[in-house]
């Protein structure tokens, strides 16, 4: 074993970026997860799910990283060349995998260890999420990792790379779902059984090194269960040729000709469309990665989790910037790889939207699911509630509509017959004099008139419907013996009354919200497209996409925090986002439609500006370098690294 | 009239150093030119430039009087282009890639693609990651041809054939083009290749044209000199000569390369340094660029 090749690993040369972004996906998650969890209310015992969840924020990023982005190269071609044994070599990617693993894997339990003890120490919060217990978490979570890595190497081990396709990404996707199980069976059962997976571990290395043949292969024998027959002589890994093939490899002209029928016009663009994304995207692990994480994505920000739970939309607008963030973490490589679409005679303006068009597009769906999801849960749920606190029944509306003062005076709410009432406020940032107010507040020495003069109001603002004070009043409210003012029944039962109200517009919230996470995307991604260029260096291009990564991630982090410190709230920020986003549209001459029209015209002026620089992108072979978090060179074979000229 | 026009072209890479410092030369209708240069003498870069995926920092590329940065499409459409580092995209079947550049060259021969594929037995529903680089190449070569260009830009383009498909392809296709027409400029190590096909040789070297001539009046005016050790001269004293391009210190003596015919050679190496007993013969390409670019030029 040669400690200095070793190093020179794949899954050690890039554990670095990992350490960083591994712990701040266990923060993304465990905002989340609190999130979640406090949701539900503060008394809530700590259950199975918590503890899954937590286990999966710990062990996630280390099994994406051991999984997806370090394991596929066992050796590069030139160590396979030198007079190693192949049994040197594989027991050094397997040791360097484990030790990235367990490298990330520390990073993400301190970032769990320190969120406990901030939890504690800074909000004072005891709870089964933050539980100081997570050291002993990472500890088992290490021993799942290190037979996952067994695990994995263990098969065809003789091949200098696992070969992509299918089958193993759906072994990859199963793996990590079979050892999430694992992590938290041991997370389960006492820290001595831990012990069990690495004795399996360890044994699995002792059967696979006395398996392996004298030196690494490049292609296998016979078909194994990665793959299908491939030819050993040369070509890329998963080169076959089938018996089809074959026969008809000796057709006259004529025949060939006619086997190869012209396609229809739109048959043949979405081809060439298909064509440009699959040759600049890392198949299949990029789509696999980036459809799901964008259509969740989506689906988030269009208030589909708030909305259907609460009645407010709450984490819609705490996840844009990491949106973003994913957005350009995807788009590194794909201009990189240009040089394979340069011969053809396609407009570069049709090659970056095939590129990058499909991730928005998946966003835009995901919002529209989540839409979908949303309105259904507000259709089925009372969104003018009475809550009771403090011996008071206040009358409650979604924040979204209610109103911002920056001078952080809120008017009074007055009634016709002169009767007033200071109205509920909050700073939008603690401490600072800007707040988000309620219009509809009913606080106590509310009149029964007054409580339903706000009901009448808060009708015609979110379902755009008329009722009479009056029905309101007889209908609805009561008063009780101590005075109090308070709904018939227990409850307020208006919608359900009403079953023809229909929740009125949010405002024009999907384009401002494209236009913050695409627009933040194509500023990020701008001065990095400018680089591409050979008169570059390396670092420079590598660092200029760094920065932006480094800065969307910034800001995310910052939002993170104001939320950890109570400065900032996921319900405030989101209903002061929608209530900025609708008073905006409301003062423009035209409405939304100018909104819209304005937001699409400012993003596609920035679309514009990041499609400029990418039309003077120079792309060469062996430029395509590992660069984003999922991808990796796909050079032709020998090529990675070299700079033809 | 040029088809192919370059202009001063400078190109450096991330290092600095000028791959390309002033090269000028054009490529008239109708004519088969053959890009000499050892490893790094820009070859590449040029016929990228000229294909517009890369931008010169000085001086201009014209294809059909067009600027191939400004107006790639229009060039593109009417150059087949073949590199040596060329991948197609290895999850289409040949014939999705044909039928992709059926769609993209409006003149695009079916007989012609169909024969080619014909000769070169490509299966129509193999991968391309399933071929051989060798049938990739094929594959390739034979999309470069089939919308019948107006120019040809090879790089390397026999690179990864064997012998037999290689001579196949120079031999039928690219003739038959250039005989309806098309103009080629191709980059090749082959220099029998460059023999048989090309009718002039632009030799690139310390980022600039070493030589540009027509490849018959290059063997005719051209003379290696050999002048033995021990006849008292020195490389600087040979290289003084007018008409001497380069010269190379061999265990034999001087070898010395001359853009004169031998007697001519042989005269003033006689005459201005008082050699008599140095041999000068008429000099084959592949000795010409050793002795030029081999070394101590």
């Amino acid at each position: 074993m040669n400690w200095a090749r070793a190093r020179r690993d794949v899954a050690l040369r890039y554990v670095g970026r990992w350490m960083f972004v591994g712990p701040v996906l266990t923060l993304s998650m465990m905002g989340f997860i609190a999130f979640a969890r406090f949701s539900m209310g503060p008394d809530v015992e700590g259950s199975m799910l918590d503890l899954t969840l937590v286990v999966l924020a710990l062990w996630l990023p280390a099994a994406i990283y051991v999984c997806v982005t370090a394991t596929e190269r066992r050796c590069s071609r030139f160590d396979m060349e030198l007079p190693i044994s192949s049994r040197e070599l594989w027991t050094e990617h397997t040791v360097a995998l484990s030790i990235a693993g367990v490298l990330v894997l520390a990073a993400t339990t301190g970032m769990l260890l320190f969120l406990s003890w901030a939890a504690q120490a800074w909000v004072g919060l005891s709870s089964p999420v933050f539980e100081p217990t997570d050291l002993a978490l990472g500890l088992r979570a290490a021993a799942a990792l290190l037979l996952s890595v067994a695990l994995v190497q263990s098969v065809s081990p003789s091949l200098e790379r696992i070969p992509g396709g299918p089958r193993t990404v759906w072994s990859v996707i199963g793996g990590i779902a079979a050892f999430s199980v694992l992590g938290l069976a041991l997370a389960l059962l006492p820290l001595a059984v831990s012990v069990a997976p690495v004795a399996l571990a360890g044994w699995l290395v002792w059967r696979t090194l006395g398996r392996l043949p004298g030196t690494m292969v490049v292609a296998p024998l016979a078909p194994g269960w990665f793959s299908r027959e491939r030819r050993a002589d040369s070509g890329p890994p998963g080169a076959a040729v089938s018996q089809g093939d074959r026969e008809t490899a000796g057709l006259t002209p004529a025949e060939w000709t006619a086997s190869v029928p012209a396609r229809s016009a739109a048959r043949r663009l979405w081809v060439l469309f298909v064509t440009v994304f699959r040759s600049t995207t890392k198949m299949p692990i990029g789509p696999i990665l980036a459809v799901p994480m964008l259509l969740a994505a989506g689906f988030t920000t269009s208030g589909a989790f708030g909305g259907a739970v609460r009645g407010d939309d709450t984490i819609r607008f705490s996840l844009l910037f990491i949106i973003s963030y994913t957005f350009l973490a995807f788009s590194g490589l794909p201009p990189r790889k240009l040089y394979m679409l340069d011969a053809f005679p396609l407009p570069r303006r049709f090659i970056f939207a095939a590129m990058f068009v499909p991730y928005v597009a998946i966003l835009g769906l995901g919002y529209g699911a989540g839409r979908i999801v949303a309105d259904k849960g507000e259709r089925g749920r009372e969104l003018i509630t009475f809550i009771e606190r403090d011996d008071h029944y206040y009358l409650s509306a979604p924040l979204r509509n209610g109103a911002i003062s920056l001078d952080g005076s809120p008017p009074a709410a007055v009634a016709p017959w002169g009767e007033s009432h200071e109205v509920w406020s909050r700073p939008i940032w603690a401490g600072k004099t800007p707040v988000v107010h309620s219009l509809f507040s009913t606080p106590p020495g509310s009149s029964p008139e007054f409580v339903a003069w706000q009901i009448t109001r808060a009708a015609r603002e979110i379902y755009g419907a008329d009722i009479a004070a009056g029905e309101v009043l007889e209908r609805y409210l009561t008063t009780d013996d101590g005075g109090r003012v308070v709904p018939v029944g227990g409850e307020l039962t208006l919608a359900a009354d009403h079953p023809d109200w229909r929740v009125s517009s949010h405002g024009p919230i999907f384009p401002a919200v494209m236009l913050l996470v695409c627009g933040l995307w194509f500023v990020a991604l701008s001065p990095y497209l400018a680089t591409l260029r050979p008169r570059f260096t390396e670092t420079r291009k590598k660092g200029t996409f760094w920065w932006g990564m480094i800065a969307l991630m910034t800001l995310h982090v910052l939002q993170l925090a104001g939320f950890l410190t109570e400065n900032l709230d996921h319900w405030v920020l989101s209903g002061t986002s929608m209530i900025a986003v609708r008073a905006a549209a409301e003062r423009l001459p035209g409405g939304s439609v100018t909104f819209w029209v304005l937001c699409g015209a400012v993003l596609y002026g920035l679309y514009r500006m990041a499609e400029s620089r990418f039309l003077r992108v120079e792309s060469l072979p062996g430029d395509d370098m590992r660069l984003a978090l999922i991808e990796r060179p796909i050079g032709a074979a020998g090529q990675e690294g070299a700079y033809a000229r | 009239m040029s088809v192919l026009e370059f202009e001063g072209i400078h190109r450096s890479y991330r290092g600095g150093e000028d791959v390309l410092a002033g090269v000028e030369f054009a490529v008239k209708e109708g004519e088969v030119v053959g890009l000499l240069g050892k490893n790094g003498a820009g070859k590449t870069t040029l016929i990228r430039i000229a294909m517009g995926m890369l931008e010169p920092q000085r001086g201009s590329a014209r294809v059909f009087g067009l600027d191939p940065r400004e107006r790639p499409l229009e060039v593109k459409r009417r150059v087949g282009y073949v590199s040596e580092d060329q991948i197609l995209p290895p999850f289409l079947t040949v014939a999705e890639v044909v039928d992709i550049h059926r769609g993209l060259f409006p003149s695009w021969d079916d007989t012609m693609s169909g024969e080619l594929a014909s000769r070169f037995e490509l299966s129509p529903r193999a991968r391309i990651k399933n071929l051989s680089k060798g049938q990739a190449r094929q594959v390739a070569l034979m999309c470069a041809v089939s919308h019948r260009p107006e120019l040809l830009l090879l790089d390397e383009p026999a690179g990864g054939l064997d012998p037999a498909a290689r001579r196949e392809f120079l031999e039928t296709s690219i003739r038959l083009l250039n005989e309806e027409g098309t103009t080629i400029l191709f980059s090749s190590h082959y220099m029998q290749d460059v023999e048989r096909m090309a009718g002039r040789v632009v030799m690139l070297h310390d980022g600039g044209v070493l030589i540009d001539d027509e490849l018959d009046a290059l063997r005719e005016a051209h003379t290696l000199a050999l002048v033995p050790a021990g006849s008292g001269v020195t490389r600087e004293q040979v290289r003084g000569i007018a008409g001497c391009l380069g010269v190379r210190e061999r265990s034999d003596g001087l070898h010395a390369v001359f853009a004169l015919p031998p007697d001519e050679a042989c005269g003033r190496l006689e005459s201005e340094l008082g050699v008599g007993g140095a041999s000068c013969r008429s000099i084959a390409l592949e000795d010409m660029f050793i002795e030029l670019v081999g070394g101590q030029g």
